[in-house]
């Protein structure tokens, strides 16, 4: 019967040799591989950059509806723009942050900080979810007194309502997509860490 | 400060910040040249299809890239790449859209293949590097991490476990890959006297 360390150095030897092929990183310099990292942390950056003026986008034209008109119902409004603004804001700058520092820690605590971090995507999109229900129960309303006041046509009044529509039907499918990978992931994670239990259960069986 | 002072300054600032980068960048070199080998065969673990090896070893890449300005040195250096290989491939994994796939190819024959073809197929890929990415991704993190010569304190501490655990993960992933590879032997043999029956 073979030595157990002489087995694992055979599967050593083997190891190196059979993934060797699959390893090189396409045959490319380490300069090459380099900037390519460095351009790919570039477009990370210029997407959260846009992200962030997006944002700010939204509050102004928030500010600038209300500066329009100055009702209660716009204010209203505006102050759950603002809100839901800055909250999807400060989530996607924490997640930002977190998913690249957590690289850093060891596999348990990176599996565990993932978890949260599907959880909190979840709840993002359950958040959003009810906020679409707000945006609606303001929205709708508003549209159609200010039509049944003749403050907008008929055809602007018809215009406004197909295009939350159409963006309610959007952000719905947004958020089944949210929460739909976020379930996926954290199967995915459960049934690695079920892994390590079950071979657990299993010597313990086993002795 | 005058406007030659503000000039130097500048020209002081800017000069230290390219020695930072150029500094980065050869760590990041060598870093690369040490350890690139072992990332590819850590992609391959993880991986059985070559554009994902490659997407993953350059979500590696990134990841080392954006990681290395904030490495201190609290751990070693095998243990800061390890960890970020292991983190990122795992974030690659749950990320894939079709689940269970690799897992999956023990147990589904391809209809596709004939037993000739699936037997050449065999025979040309490395029957090793299969049996392990078939393994719980526990254990071919231990597995993988044992055969990159990784101490049990070290893979400890690139899966945040104890040693003793690690010892246990080795072992039950030893004998778990044995399986792996007799039942692979069984199925190579069978499929041989089959061919040799039909001639």
């Amino acid at each position: 019967m073979m030595n157990r360390d002489a087995e694992l150095d055979t599967w050593r030897s083997e190891w190196r040799l059979h993934a060797e092929a699959a390893s090189e990183p396409g045959g490319k310099s380490s300069a090459g591989l380099r900037r390519k990292a460095v351009r790919q942390q570039r477009n990370l950056r210029t997407r959260h950059v846009c992200e962030l003026l997006f944002a700010v986008i939204l509050l102004a034209f928030s500010a600038a509806v209300v500066w329009r008109r100055p009702l209660v119902e716009t204010y209203v409004w505006a102050a759950v723009v603002c809100v839901a603004t800055i909250v999807a804001t400060a989530f996607s700058l924490w997640n930002w942050r977190v998913l690249w520092s957590a690289d850093l820690k060891s596999v348990s605590d990176f599996t565990r900080d993932y978890k949260k971090r599907c959880l909190a995507r979840r709840r993002d999109a359950r958040f959003g979810e009810w906020f679409l229900v707000v945006q609606l129960a303001i929205s709708a309303p508003w549209l159609t007194l200010n039509y049944a006041r003749h403050r907008i046509t008929g055809a602007a009044f018809a215009g406004s309502l197909l295009m939350l529509v159409v963006f309610s039907v959007g952000f719905v499918l947004l958020f089944a997509h949210y929460r739909r990978i976020a379930a996926k992931e954290l199967a995915e994670i459960s049934a690695t860490q079920a892994a390590v239990e079950a071979g657990a259960a299993n010597d313990i069986a086993n002795q | 400060m005058n406007v030659r002072g503000e000039i130097t300054a500048d020209v002081a600032t800017n000069s230290q910040v390219e020695r930072g980068r150029e500094q980065l960048e050869q760590e990041y070199d060598r870093l690369w040249s040490d350890f690139g080998a072992s990332l590819g065969r850590l992609a391959s673990s993880y991986e059985n299809d070559a554009q994902g090896r490659e997407d993953l070893l350059q979500e590696i890449r990134l990841a080392i890239w954006i990681a290395l300005p904030r490495f201190r040195g609290e751990s070693s250096l095998r243990t800061f790449v390890f960890r970020i290989g292991h983190n990122r491939a795992l974030t690659h994994v749950w990320r894939k859209r079709k689940t269970g796939v690799v897992e999956a190819a023990d147990e589904l024959p391809d209809p596709g293949h004939s037993p000739e073809t699936s037997a050449i197929h065999h025979a040309d890929q490395s029957r090793l590097l299969d049996a392990i990415r078939l393994l719980p991704i526990p254990y071919r993190q231990v597995l993988t991490l044992t055969l990159e010569d990784l101490s049990h304190a070290e893979i400890g501490a690139v899966l945040g476990i104890s040693e003793n655990n690690v010892a246990v993960r080795v072992n039950r992933a030893r004998g778990l890959l044995k399986e792996r590879l007799l039942k692979e032997r069984l199925r190579d043999d069978r499929l041989g006297s089959e061919r040799q029956g039909r001639r």
